[in-house]
């Protein structure tokens, strides 16, 4: 028999339904099922894990047989890990059924996904295209405790996008909405619409030469400078392994004092969480409070590592029979007291930039880079001339101390996040200024 | 799954539709993960996908799962789709059964799905670490798999390929400077995890130091990582035949045209003896054959599907693969570049290693802008010193329409066997 310290179990099975539509023809629609279960033990010496397709979750000679496999991987391992005392989380009250959803016939919201796409056939768009995704995932969670617990969520999602062609010229641009409930396509109809007339705006944008210079981030790509720059060096694993340039920084200044940046499983955006990957109730956890290092976001075996009173467990998320891993889930940069047209004239002379097109960072080095969807220049405190193909990079700890505004209201916009796994995740701030950037681009404006 | 139930899927599925197609994946896996040099934890994973479409009056239905007992629902469900679906134009069937081309399956029947080997080859990685002890290995794994897949449909066709991987992987940091280094391969004897090892201290070490970049032109050499990373993939976009009939790529209506520098070829050699996925047939059935993509500069051909060469009025070039939905996409198998080829290091350059921040390039006009990682000022294949922090700005289709040098050595990624890529003044932001 092996040696068990700890065992759980972590059921995932869902059905995915899509559809996509390209130039205003159904390419394809359809939904596949997945169930997946890993038996998780805590041995002597550190972790096994073992995943099985699908099992009947009552049938417990068979969970036994399976965690008895996990155990056996677990007495190969050779680094001792202990997992702290945390409360375990029942699901929290919001219901986000969407059982009208899942009742309307496919027909129906395809013929809804053909009509956001049409409204995106404005002169100058060559092609169009649409994809709706609705995921329903039920999570069964017990451990060797006797602790158990069970959730349902749904998550809806739907992106657009649109191709803009003046001779040899071509732009895209590409809208999306994903939430966590039901999502009705007819309310997003002028969407395609507006997604077309920023691809025609991009064919008169001029790229930017790039260079150091002032930066204003709106709330999608000011989201996304939090959760690169700041939330993936405040994950506890990097932090326990030595690689975030925010470790043994608590309680020290890191940023200018405008600076509160929060991660938030049990908010109702599209990184929401019941509980945890580990069973662990979910919260808030300030990372940077008023530019000062607050607290780390964990695991159990994170917070053991660092220390109980170095940040929040139930910061642990997994793909479907995967190990958990530490993740963000919905994090934001608090608003400030500015109004947008104060950033923008404070900023004077700089860049304005606007979406995201995703990023990516080495919280070890601390460096971190992202790319807008398009910007502005900004000259004499007003917005000018339109950009695009503009990225922005920096050295965390730098940056942070770089900004000097942060506007009234904040926006948070959905994805995906990729750390080996991807999980979906929200991120949002803002009206941003930093009094200095790098800027890149390849263009000569 | 048997095959009897495969066979049993197609007969049930035949009864409603007019094709039935499925595509099945047994594996196996063990991982091993380590921090502070020891293993943490150990995965093992046993399972299965089923990938079904059906064909009704040309439109097209798909399901899958990774739950076999499900199979009956995917099917329904399959052909619920396909009455959703438009019909395919032009729509050419499911590939009859053809006799496959020689050669073998990326399968080495060595590699055996335990901790031991995989431990054994977790400590060589070590080994080779420890060449730079000034480095401090982070985190370290090895996956080992094998498993069958299986493409089989109501025309006759019933392939099976055995596969086998091995992967292994590293991450280290030196005071504030990190390295990581990767390599994966279906064989055993193509991986040197002594020499995973020491890139990884070595990148981590060397990387130290670094001085700051005036903000100037520079010749830059492009790793093998980079140039997969950035221009490949951004390429491979261009070309494939769904973007094109979408009218998602700068190369629509350019066949036969002038669209890279006349010295530039591109194909894809899906047996290439370097390659690491050999593919005697695609994941829908069809044979696959050498595909050359530019010629001289000149655009000779995209990449498709049955479905999308059906609606190109042509026929698959067998590019095939499998999305977790049950529908195709479309992907090289091992894209090869050839250019005038020289010592690419010889002359001074700034040499970057990796870059962050790749699949944030604009994957319809090729327009980059990325951060610089384990990046050096070269001289006479030297490095003389170390970058601190740069952005890189540029054009994919700019830079292989104007001209580039390569290294004969390469590099093997999952799709492309690569070299290294000398490019003649390219913006560098410092």
């Amino acid at each position: 028999m092996e040696t068990i310290r700890y065992y759980d179990i972590r059921y995932v099975r869902g059905t995915v339904t899509s559809i996509q539509t390209e130039n205003r023809v159904i390419e394809n629609a359809g939904s596949s099922f997945y169930g997946k279960a890993l038996f998780r033990v805590l041995g002597e010496n550190g972790w096994g894990y073992y995943c099985a397709s699908s099992i009947d979750m009552d049938d417990k000679k068979l969970k036994d047989a399976c965690i008895q496999k996990a155990a056996a991987s677990a007495r190969l391992a050779g680094v001792h890990a202990d997992i702290a005392d945390v409360p375990l989380g029942s699901p929290r009250s919001w219901v986000c059924s969407a059982k009208e959803q899942a009742e309307t016939p496919l027909e129906e919201k395809a013929a809804q996904l053909l009509l956001l796409e049409g409204s995106a056939k404005i002169p100058e768009i060559c092609s169009t295209s649409a994809r709706y995704s609705e995921q329903y995932q039920d999570v069964i969670f017990e451990d060797c405790n006797g602790y158990s617990s069970s959730s349902s969520v749904c998550r809806t999602l739907f992106t657009i996008s649109a191709v803009a062609n003046r001779g040899a010229d071509m732009q895209m641009n590409y809208e999306q909405e994903a939430v966590v409930g039901p999502l009705s396509l007819k309310e997003y109809l002028p969407y395609g619409e507006k997604c077309a007339k920023r691809a025609v705006e991009l064919l008169d944008a001029s790229a930017v030469s790039g260079g150091r210079m002032p930066a204003v981030l709106d709330p999608a790509i000011g989201g996304v400078f939090a959760h690169e720059a700041v939330g993936h060096a405040s994950e506890g694993d990097a932090v326990r392994d030595g690689v975030s340039v925010l470790a043994g920084k608590l309680g020290e200044r890191v940023g200018s004092s405008l600076v509160t940046i929060i991660d938030d499983p049990s908010m109702h955006g599209y990184g929401y969480e019941p509980f945890d990957a580990e069973g662990v109730a979910c919260g808030p956890t300030e990372l940077i409070k008023n530019g000062i290092m607050h607290k780390y976001m964990h695991s159990r075996e994170t917070l053991a590592a660092v220390g109980l009173d170095t940040g929040d467990a139930g910061h642990a998320r997994a793909e479907p029979g995967m190990q958990p891993l530490v993740r963000m889930s919905n994090t934001y940069i608090k608003e400030g007291d500015a109004s947008y047209d104060e950033i923008i004239a404070e900023c004077r002379k700089g860049v304005l930039l606007i979406g995201s097109r995703g990023g990516q960072v080495d919280p070890g080095r601390g460096a971190f880079q992202f790319n807008a969807k398009y910007g502005y220049l900004i000259e004499n405190g007003e917005t000018a001339k339109m950009i695009r193909d503009v990225s922005l990079s920096g050295d965390i700890l730098s940056v942070l101390h770089n900004i000097a505004l942060c506007g009234k209201e904040r926006k948070m916009s959905s994805g995906m996040c990729g750390k080996g796994q991807s999980v979906p995740v929200s991120d949002g701030a803002p009206h941003v200024y930093l009094t200095e950037a790098l800027v890149g681009g390849s263009g000569n404006v | 799954m048997s095959e009897l139930d495969i066979d049993r899927i197609i007969s049930y599925g035949e009864k409603f539709a007019d094709e039935v197609e499925v595509f099945m994946l047994d594996y196996t896996d063990i991982s091993l993960e380590q921090r502070e040099m020891a293993v943490s934890s150990v995965f093992e994973h046993a399972g299965s996908s089923i990938y079904l479409r059906v064909v009704k009056d040309n439109r097209i239905g798909i399901s899958g799962t990774s739950d076999a007992e499900r199979w009956k629902d995917c099917v329904d469900v399959a052909l619920s789709s396909a009455k959703l679906s438009e019909p395919v134009p032009g729509w050419t069937g499911f590939p009859a059964k053809a006799a496959l081309p020689d050669g073998r399956d990326p399968f080495d029947p060595d590699i055996t799905v335990t901790p031991d080997l995989a431990a054994e080859y977790l400590e060589r990685m070590n080994a080779g670490a420890a060449k730079h002890p000034e480095a401090r290995v982070v985190t370290g794994g090895v996956s080992l798999s094998t498993g069958t897949a299986v493409i089989a449909n109501s025309n006759d066709v019933h392939y099976t390929r055995q596969i086998s991987g091995i992967s292994l992987g590293m991450d280290a940091i030196c005071e504030n400077s990190t390295g990581y280094d990767y390599d994966s391969s279906p064989f055993l004897d193509r991986i040197n995890p002594e020499k995973i090892g020491e890139e990884t201290t070595f990148w981590a070490t060397a990387s130290r130091n670094g001085a700051n970049v005036e903000t100037k032109k520079y010749d830059v050499v492009f790793s093998e990582h980079v140039v997969a990373s950035l221009i490949l993939d951004l390429f491979t976009e261009a070309v494939n035949g769904k973007n094109v009939l979408s009218g998602k790529s700068v190369f629509v209506g350019k066949l036969g045209e002038d669209v890279l520098h006349p010295s530039v070829s591109i194909s894809d050699v899906p047996m290439d003896p370097a390659g690491s996925a050999w593919k005697r047939f695609d994941s829908e059935g069809t044979v696959t054959s050498d595909l050359s993509i530019v010629q001289n500069g000149v655009l000779s051909a995209f990449m498709y599907d049955v479905k999308t060469g059906s609606q190109a009025k042509t026929t698959s070039t067998g590019h095939a693969h499998r999305a977790g939905n049950g529908a195709t996409y479309i992907h090289p198998h091992c894209l090869r570049i050839a250019a005038p080829v020289s010592d690419v290091m010889d002359k001074p350059c700034l040499f970057v290693r990796e870059v962050i921040g790749a699949h944030t390039a604009n994957s319809l006009t090729g327009e980059f802008s990325v951060e610089v990682a384990n990046a050096f000022f070269a001289e006479s294949g030297k490095f003389v010193s170390p970058v601190k922090k740069a952005m890189i700005s540029g054009n994919v289709f700019d830079i292989l329409r104007s001209g580039v040098h390569i290294s004969a050595e390469t590099k093997t990624f999952d799709g492309s066997v690569v070299p290294k890529m000398r490019i003649d003044s390219m913006q560098v932001i410092g």
